[in-house]
């Protein structure tokens, strides 16, 4: 059996008495380029926020690396949506980053100069050096998220994940992310990905997760990622209306 | 005058340093509630010991500081209601109770509303404690204290307020316990406001909170530059605030917190990026087209 | 079962239940909006002018006392629109910082007067603070009604109007709703209700009866006017017992035992009503079992 980065077993989540995902089995496979997609309110940030144990399920579980247990959440590095923060926040570019440095210090410690190291490093490969200490709140959409994915690399972690990292950006920022993916896939990472743009999948992802509350299907992008598939996921209307 | 003076300062000190974080996490109301709901734990804490200057005053108070909390907290993730309304319906219920507990069973006791709502800070040196064979005010010894441990929570967990206050769900990832940070910074903040309510009364305890923090975060771009200009403000704003009231006869409390504003309107006005130059360079924008 | 039959009593029973049960209805948009606490800090802020106005004529007549009010106000409201609007500042700390600086602004001139022997009568000043119902006179119950019955004329002259402002804003400006007149409107009702309540429920405090009714609503229903119903139905309710009371014991301020009587109802209803912990409990557990 494969060992998967990311599994969950029986995985349901309700926000008041809504069910939002329903029984989930999902195995994410490690090394590989994951995408999750989806219609409006198909569960996905959702599923995210389960995997990382910020929601409590009603049902079932999930693992990171075969492990339940919330310590083995380290070895995930999360890329939020750019919309969750608050960018007036007095912060430059070069703090963000360092952020990434701080699940490896225990309490009372601080970030030294090898973290500092790691944490420009990471701005360089995200070509963001030159606006390393500029304020956040003057950075631009594409900007922010390289930011957070440079704050993601200096967390060193053996997998990420990632929610909508190319909404409202530019292309090159566009280009800059997905070729660093595949770079860091290359050396063993997974991304698990939330992906708005059906039309990229097949060039991004190599599998892709297809959800609507229920898993639609999963599996390689070569398999699955069939009109018939998607037609399902966003066009069968559901059985059942939660809306009274 | 003088030792007035301290214990403003050192109270403005250690109020203002735990602001910063609760105007970066949106807490400046929740704040508000609490300064109002310590009272029933004081008045409660004050039935059991009937006396004023109990410490069980202060568990009492930071006991009913975190109920309030948590309260809130239970109420709006159930989704029962907007995190807003359970903040007005939870702080005037527990204010009103200790209003009536006051009135009706303390009215003996100095717990009266004005100082309450003013505190007393000109009679502060009249209470006093020797230490190593000098004498000081009491409140001034009390608050002293507080400001250590609030300086010492600050340094142990800088980098942890830091990232929970910017990115709670990045943090909660990455393992570092958002809930926890909260908690421990609503303990402090409990506690700071009740060592402060009998020398300054709640309504300048909440002023003295938020007010330098939101001054301060008007005109700076770093997390420690906003905290070294928030303890300045913060002093400034006693320093201008107790003479005027001193020398005016009025009161003091009353008269640190309208400085407060003043101080507060004067940057928001006047700032490089102030409101009278964005909008004169709005006027000109449009007169331009 | 004198104090029921009791001429004083009665002024100021009717005073409060009119005075909740429209408070309870005009609260319900700011409760659905998210924008509960601008009543706290409007009535907060409404206390500087109080004292303002009593300095200005010596008088302690209540229909002049409201005039400071509402213009503080309106003052406090506008400060914290342009604070929000041309600032990183969030309306959560805008509001705090108002309320704060309002009320010790009032506090400061408070002791002022009181300290001054040129004014007369200055404990009166202190009724606004935490509301003394038992002093109100029938003048002030006149007032209360004036207001409560413009604002309720106002508030259904415009129903269709502020029922959509409410539920999507968006719709609105579509369909040529002008969100700033509906936004004055609005502000008009509550700082005119806060200012004629101020003296029955005290300014601190004030914004309970705001938000509690309208919490209340919306707990049991998802129809506007069933929530309106509910939350006047329960702001008069409360307000009666409150009232009463505060009028049978001694030392209970009429202010805190109305909000103790909402409280009540509040929790009464977090606990029963079809949207309260019960309800969704048993349906979660059914969730879980389904599983």
């Amino acid at each position: 059996m494969t060992e998967y980065a990311i599994s969950t077993k029986n995985l349901s989540v309700a926000y008041s008495d809504k069910p939002v995902i329903w029984k989930l089995d999902i195995g994410v496979e490690t090394g590989s380029r994951t995408a999750i997609v989806g219609p409006n309110g198909a569960g996905k940030s959702t599923l995210i926020k389960a995997i990382m144990k910020l929601v409590k399920p009603v049902s079932g579980e999930s693992a990171v690396l075969g492990s339940t247990h919330k310590s083995a959440l380290k070895e995930v590095a999360y890329v939020p949506q750019k919309g969750e923060v608050n960018w007036d926040f007095p912060a430059t570019v070069f703090d963000v980053v360092l952020m990434g440095r701080y699940v490896h210090k225990g309490l009372f410690k601080r970030p030294n100069k090898k973290d500092k190291k790691i944490a420009l490093d990471a701005l360089e490969t995200m070509k963001m050096s030159q606006f390393k200490d500029r304020q956040i709140s003057e950075l631009s959409g594409g900007q922010r998220q390289r930011v957070f994915l440079a704050r993601a690399i200096a967390h060193d972690a053996n997998i990420y994940i990632m929610d909508e990292p190319l909404q409202g950006i530019d292309i090159t920022t566009e280009k800059l992310i997905i070729d660093t993916m595949k770079k860091l896939q290359a050396e063993g990472k997974t991304f698990l990905v939330v992906h708005h743009n059906l039309n990229t999948v097949p060039d991004y992802f190599n599998r892709v997760i297809i959800l609507n509350k229920e898993i639609i299907a999963a599996g390689p992008v070569e398999d699955v990622w069939t009109e018939d598939n998607i037609n399902a996921a966003y066009y069968e209307k559901s059985d059942e209306s939660w809306i009274s | 005058m003088i030792e007035v003076f301290a214990v403003l300062l050192v109270t403005a000190l250690a109020t203002s340093l735990l602001g910063v974080f609760l105007v970066l996490k949106g807490q400046a109301m929740t704040t508000d509630a609490i300064s109002h709901t310590i009272l029933l734990g004081i008045v409660l804490a004050f039935f059991i010991t009937a006396d004023l200057r109990s410490p069980l005053l202060i568990i009492g108070a930071a006991v009913i500081g975190l109920i309030t909390v948590y309260l809130i907290e239970l109420v709006t993730s159930s989704g029962m209601m907007k995190q807003d309304a359970a903040v007005g319906i939870v702080f005037t219920a527990l204010f009103a109770g200790a209003v009536i507990l006051v009135s009706r069973y303390a009215d003996d006791v100095h717990l009266d509303i004005d100082v309450v709502l003013m505190g007393q800070v000109l009679f502060a040196p009249l209470n006093r404690v020797d230490i190593l064979g000098v004498s000081l005010p009491y409140a001034l010894v009390q608050l002293t204290v507080i400001l250590i441990i609030n300086i010492l929570f600050i340094l142990m967990f800088y980098k942890e307020l830091k990232v929970t206050s910017f990115d709670p769900v990045y943090a909660a990832a990455a393992g570092i316990s958002t809930t926890l940070i909260y908690y421990l910074l609503m303990t402090l903040v409990s506690v700071t406001a009740v060592t402060a309510f009998d020398a300054v009364g709640s309504i300048l305890v909440i002023s003295f909170f938020v007010t330098p923090a939101i001054t301060a975060y008007l005109v700076t771009k770093r997390l420690s530059h906003m905290i070294w200009l928030t303890l300045l403000t913060a002093a400034f704003n006693s320093l201008a605030g107790c003479t005027f009231g001193y020398f005016t006869d009025i009161s003091i409390s009353g008269s640190v917190a309208s400085v407060s504003l003043l101080t507060f309107l004067a940057v928001f006005f006047c700032n490089k990026n102030g409101w009278i130059r964005k909008t004169l360079k709005s006027r000109r924008m449009l007169r331009k087209i | 079962m004198d104090i029921l039959t009791s001429y004083s009593f009665l002024i100021v029973a009717i005073g409060t239940v009119i005075l909740s049960a429209a408070a309870g209805i005009v609260g319900t948009i700011s409760v659905i909006k998210g924008q509960s606490l601008i009543g706290d800090a409007i009535g907060h802020a409404t206390f500087p002018g109080v004292v303002l106005a009593f300095m200005l004529f010596n008088v302690m007549e209540t229909s002049i006392l409201v005039i400071g009010a509402v213009l503080f106000g309106i003052i406090a409201f506008q400060l914290i629109h342009i604070i929000t609007g041309s600032s990183k500042i969030t309306l959560d700390s805008a509001l705090a910082l108002v309320l704060s600086g309002f009320f010790g602004l009032g506090m400061a001139l408070k002791s002022y007067v009181q300290g001054n022997p040129y004014f007369s009568g200055t404990q009166g000043i202190d009724d606004f603070i935490f509301g003394q119902a038992a002093y109100m006179l029938k003048s002030d119950v006149y007032l209360i009604i004036a207001a409560s019955v413009v604002s309720l004329v106002l508030f259904f002259i415009h129903y269709q109007q502020l029922k959509i402002y409410t539920f999507d804003p968006v719709y609105a400006r579509t369909v040529g709703i002008s969100i700033r007149f509906m936004n004055v409107l609005v502000l008009a009702m509550t700082i005119m209700l806060i200012a004629v309540g101020l003296k029955a429920v005290g300014a601190v405090l004030i914004v309970n009866i705001l938000i509690a009714p309208a919490v209340t609503g919306t707990l049991w229903s998802n129809k506007f006017m069933t929530v309106l119903i509910i939350a006047a139905a329960s702001g008069g309710m409360s307000a009666f017992i409150g009232t009463y009371i505060s009028t049978a014991l001694t030392g209970i301020a009429t202010g805190p035992a109305i909000i103790l009587a909402l409280s009540v109802c509040v929790v009464f209803s977090m606990l029963f009503a079809p949207k309260g912990i019960l309800a969704k409990r048993s349906r979660l557990r059914k969730l879980g079992e389904a599983v």
